[in-house]
């Protein structure tokens, strides 16, 4: 109690639960970024969404390290990981979508939830024969350990870069979405799959692109993910439910809205963990989620249908 | 001129046989502890649980349409309450009285998550009265998350339940009481603080005067697993003939037409959803009554009490009552024969396998059966009869 109070009473100590909480946030929202995008477009929920996330930190992991065994500067590998990455990920979205996930698309809402389930423990179990389950973490260099000074305390480098690349990647969706041709096809199988059949798009294809697509923003969350912390083969669950939770807070369909449903997320983690103690970290968040849950069921910003 | 009026029956010669066939072996499960061997005990208590918890999981997706991915919540929260009427509170718990307030639990020096009044400790309770509490205290915990989960729809229902289960799992690995995230057992001295596990175990030593202690509460918990799981199959059988289960399938054809024709969907789901909890929360109860200790990781296992589950379901066959029969079968089977093989290869398989049926063969095994020769053990359409 003493803590909660010392907390609450300290603007310097509520100035850090924000700016940790929003950089975490931002970590958040990257990982709902590709969630949302699914569900927007072929309202597939994805259960291996977080296992995604992690097998990408995996192969990024990999190129990384193979990059570094070639010598180059530590701070480059994890930008030059993503770019090698970038198109692995992305094919491998669109076999899985083309491959298995468009089969499963329908009114039952059962066969892509179990199919995407099934995903998820075979990723998981996948990796951990693979990698084993030590856990691993991509080296960032200098990167990884330098930050502002901002008088009383450092804020580092990489909060600030998870930041901004949320924005940047949101922004990025979102002139997808609405400036492009690829765009309108998204768009146009979201509001009706087979009036846009009959258009002439073949939706099977333009499905597996937006996988692909929502496979890029996977690889940027994994890389981030994977330069602030270290990560093993079975923490795809636990990244799958922030993501839903920013989601949900932020408003089923709202890209922009997944930022303050990360932050939200974020900042109720910190204060949490700070109020209360490390262990209740988590629980915060959640009890968070759930009390937005109970107050708005359609979350902060809504879109005016679905 | 004779009028003739048609009637209408569900069963059929095939569906009676098949119930004689169940009842009988249950009967014979029931005399598996006279062999005298653990190993079996374990492997038939093990068996009926996933048999419950997979016909319980198939009633609630196959049937209500309400995919849960967090019924390990229920198997978990049954075991902790368990746990908390075997509790003696005169003897130590890891607490002092003396600094602890006996309404409010608060004190001095008292953390939150220490923080327990001595009325909430009527323990030790006898085994059988304790997992019937975890029935109803299963029940009481649907409540409130059928609050939460049901403002959800569909996949996000899904996920919704995903993460209540992750928060009662946090919240119970902070109370003291019950171990933390670190354990605690159940300790044989409990079990036998009652006189028809005496019984039971004088029972045994006529037989076998070698006969432990340890084999008697085996034996005592498979009794408790059978009765558990009969009750629920015939229970489920029971509902999906009756009125609710012709609700159910109008409300998986057509809702907004079921609705029209008076079904009250939302409060059948309800029900439906407070009722698997509270079984859930039974077997789960039963399941924790060994020496090997209660762990929230262990207890609220995602793979064990859900992921599993689904995929015994969808194999054997999802939405119909012999799926999960078969899919149990095939799983323990399985599951035994491959016991050489690394834990995460045959997770692979299943999963594959999972992928497999779901795309070729949506109704599962049973389903093909079904579909070739419109056979049914357990019958549950209604047939026109015409009176001659």
């Amino acid at each position: 109690m003493e803590q909660l109070f010392e907390v609450l009473t300290s603007p310097l100590r509520l100035l850090d639960i924000l700016i940790d909480g929003v950089s975490s946030g931002a970590q958040y929202a990257l990982f709902a970024a590709g969630l949302s995008l699914i569900f927007g477009i072929m309202r597939l929920v994805n259960l291996a969404h977080g296992d995604f996330i992690i097998l990408a930190a995996y192969i990024l992991f990999a190129i990384s390290w193979a990059l570094g065994a070639l010598g180059l500067a530590p701070e480059l590998n994890p930008v030059l990981a993503l770019v090698l990455a970038a198109p692995i990920l992305f094919a491998l979205g669109y076999a899985v979508q083309r491959g298995v996930l468009n089969n499963t698309l329908g009114k039952d809402i059962l066969p892509p939830l179990l199919v995407t389930f099934a995903l998820s423990v075979i990723i998981q179990n996948g990796l951990f024969l693979v990698f084993s389950p030590d856990t691993r973490s991509i080296d960032g260099g200098a990167l990884s350990t330098a930050g502002i000074d901002i008088g009383y305390r450092q804020v580092p480098l990489l909060s600030i870069i998870t930041v901004a690349v949320a924005v940047a990647v949101i922004g990025g969706l979102q002139t997808l979405f609405f400036r492009t041709p690829l765009g309108r096809d998204f768009r146009a199988v979201s509001d009706d799959p087979e009036i846009a059949q009959l258009m002439g798009i073949n939706r099977r294809h333009v499905f597996a692109l937006a996988m692909g697509v929502a496979m890029i923003v996977v690889a940027i969350a994994g890389v981030m993910f994977g330069l602030a912390g270290s990560f093993d083969p079975y923490l795809g669950p636990t990244r799958l439910l922030s993501a839903f939770e920013a989601v949900i807070i932020g408003g089923v369909g709202s890209l922009w809205g997944t930022l303050a449903g990360g932050a939200i997320l974020g900042i109720a983690e910190q204060f949490g963990s700070r109020a209360f103690g490390e262990a209740f970290k988590q629980i915060s968040g959640h009890v968070a989620f759930l009390l937005i849950l109970l107050i708005r069921p359609r979350g902060l910003f809504p879109r005016a249908k679905d | 001129m004779t009028t003739s009026t048609p009637s209408i029956r569900q069963n059929t010669s095939t569906g009676t046989l098949a119930l004689i066939v169940f009842v009988l072996a249950a009967l014979l499960a029931a005399c598996l502890p006279l062999l005298g061997n653990t190993l079996a005990l374990q492997w038939g208590k093990e068996f009926l649980m996933l048999l419950a918890l997979a016909s319980l999981w198939n009633l609630l997706a196959g049937y209500a349409g309400l995919v849960s991915v967090g019924q390990q919540a229920f198997v978990g929260f049954g075991a902790y309450v368990f746990l908390h009427l075997t509790l003696d509170p005169s003897k130590s718990i890891g607490q002092d009285w003396s600094q602890i307030d006996p309404l409010t639990g608060l004190g001095k020096n008292i953390t939150l998550a220490d923080a327990f009044p001595a009325w909430m400790f009527i323990g030790p309770v006898h085994p059988l009265l304790s997992v019937l509490a975890a029935l109803v205290f299963g029940a009481l915990l649907a409540i409130p998350v059928s609050w939460i989960v049901f403002r959800l729809r569909g996949p996000y229902f899904a996920i919704g339940t995903w993460v209540v289960a992750v928060v009662i799992q946090l919240i119970i690995g902070q109370l003291g009481w019950l171990g933390k995230g670190t354990g605690t057992a159940i300790s044989l001295d409990y079990a036998f603080g009652f006189g028809d596990m005496n019984a039971v175990h004088s029972l045994f030593q006529n037989l076998n005067p070698d006969s432990k202690k340890i084999f008697a509460r085996e034996a005592y918990r498979f009794w408790m697993m059978l009765i558990a799981t009969v009750l629920i199959l015939l229970a489920i059988l029971a509902v999906i003939r009756s009125r609710i289960g012709l609700a159910l399938a109008a409300i998986r054809d057509n809702e907004a037409a079921a609705s029209s024709l008076g079904v009250n969907a939302g409060r059948l789901k309800l029900w439906l959803f407070v009722a698997v909890g509270a079984a859930t929360a039974l077997v789960g109860a039963i399941g924790a009554f060994d020496e090997s200790g209660l762990l929230p990781m262990k207890n609220f296992s995602l793979l064990e009490y859900t992921a599993f589950i689904i995929f015994i379901v969808v194999i054997g066959g999802i939405g119909s009552f012999e799926g999960p029969i078969i899919g149990t079968l095939i799983y323990f089977v399985a599951d035994k024969i491959l016991t050489g093989l690394v834990g995460e290869y045959f997770y692979i398989v299943l999963g594959v396998i999972g992928i497999i049926v779901m795309l070729f063969a949506p109704k599962g095994l049973w389903g093909l059966v079904q579909e070739r020769t419109g056979f049914a053990l357990f019958p549950v359409r209604r047939i026109v009869v015409l009176s001659k």
